[in-house]
C-alpha cells in the first residue's frame, strides 16, 4: 500500500504526457486506473459518472480525429461522462455544477494512478462532444466531459513541457483566514 | 496525390471540430490549433512533395511547430518570433515558386 509520503511525491512528480509509444497498456493496469476514478470523491456520494474504457486502436484514432486537444496516440483512453438521467433521478438540475467538479476529481485520481503505475497520462477537454458521442454511440443522457489518455510515454515529447511565463508560488495561491491576507501560519498579522 | 483520402478526412475533422471547440476555449488556443493543423498537413504532405525546397519548408514546420507550442506560455516573444519567421519563410517560398524569388 502506498504510504502518505509516496502519495505526496506522486502528486508532485506527475506531469502531463502528450505523446505515447505504441506499447499496449496492460488491461489490469488500465482497470486499476479506472478503479482509482471510481474511488474519487463525489458530491453527495451521488456517483453521477460513467467511464467509457477504450483500448481498440481504431476507436482511439477515430476519437483523436475529432479531438483537437489530443496530440499523440494513447494506447488506452478513459472517457469520463456524466449520467444526466441518474442526476435527474436524484433531483439534480440540468448542468448541476457538482457533476462537473466530480469529473475533475475522477480525472485527477486516474492521472495520479497512472503515474503511480509508471504510465504517462494526460487529460483532454478539447474535443467535439457531439462527434465523440456519435463515435461512442452514447445515449443522449450521457455526455462526454473529459478524457484521460494513458500509455507509455514516447521517448521524446515533441510538445515539451508547457511552462508558464512565471511559476506560481504557494503564497500566490493562498490567503490565510480571510481573502487578501498575506500573512503565513494562520494569523492575520495582528 | 499529396494526401490520402483518409488524411484529408482527418484534417477536415480536425479543422471543423477545432472550430467548434474554440467557441468555448481561451483565445490563445486559436493560433495553437491553426499551427497544429499546419503541422499535421506538413507532416502528411512533406514525404510526397517533389520540390526539395518546398519539402524542406514543410519538414521545418512539421519539426518546429510542436516544441514551439509547448513553450508558448514560457516564451511568448519567442512564440511570436517563430510565427513571424514561419510567415517569412512561407512568403519567400511563395515568391520562389512564382518565379519571383531573388
Amino acid at each position: 500500500m502506498t504510504s502518505l509520503p509516496d502519495c505526496l511525491e506522486c502528486i508532485k512528480t506527475r506531469r502531463v504526457t502528450r505523446y505515447f509509444s505504441e506499447e499496449a497498456v496492460p488491461r489490469e493496469a488500465f482497470v486499476k486506473i479506472l478503479e482509482a476514478g471510481r474511488w474519487a470523491p463525489s458530491g453527495g456520494n451521488r456517483r453521477l459518472h460513467r467511464f467509457i474504457a477504450i483500448q481498440d486502436r481504431e476507436i482511439i484514432e477515430l476519437i483523436r480525429a475529432v479531438s483537437p486537444g489530443m496530440l499523440g496516440y494513447p494506447s488506452a483512453l478513459a472517457v469520463i461522462c456524466i449520467d444526466w438521467a441518474k442526476a435527474g433521478s436524484l433531483g439534480c438540475k440540468p448542468h448541476h455544477h457538482g457533476a462537473y467538479i466530480d469529473v475533475g476529481t475522477a480525472a485527477e485520481n486516474m492521472l495520479l494512478a497512472g503515474h503511480a503505475l509508471g504510465l504517462g497520462t494526460g487529460p483532454v477537454t478539447s474535443f467535439s462532444a457531439s462527434a465523440v458521442s456519435t463515435i461512442l454511440r452514447l445515449p443522449d443522457w450521457l455526455t462526454p466531459e473529459m478524457m484521460v489518455c494513458i500509455g507509455y510515454p514516447a521517448g521524446t515529447q515533441p510538445f515539451g513541457r508547457s511552462l508558464p511565463a512565471k511559476l506560481t508560488r504557494l503564497e500566490d495561491l493562498i490567503s490565510w483566514e480571510q481573502f487578501g491576507s498575506a500573512s503565513v501560519g494562520g494569523s492575520l498579522g495582528r | 496525390m499529396l494526401l490520402s483520402e483518409d488524411e484529408v478526412l482527418e484534417l477536415a475533422a480536425f479543422l471543423v471540430t477545432a472550430a467548434r471547440c474554440l467557441v468555448d476555449e481561451p483565445v490563445d488556443y486559436g493560433p495553437m490549433r491553426l499551427l497544429s493543423g499546419a503541422e499535421r498537413l506538413c507532416t502528411y504532405a512533406a514525404p510526397r512533395i517533389e520540390d526539395a525546397q518546398t519539402r524542406a519548408l514543410f519538414e521545418h514546420l512539421a519539426q518546429h511547430i510542436p516544441p514551439r507550442l509547448g513553450r508558448r506560455n514560457g516564451d511568448p516573444d519567442g512564440y511570436l518570433r517563430f510565427m513571424d519567421d514561419s510567415c517569412r519563410r512561407i512568403a519567400t517560398e511563395l515568391l520562389r515558386r512564382a518565379g519571383r524569388g531573388r
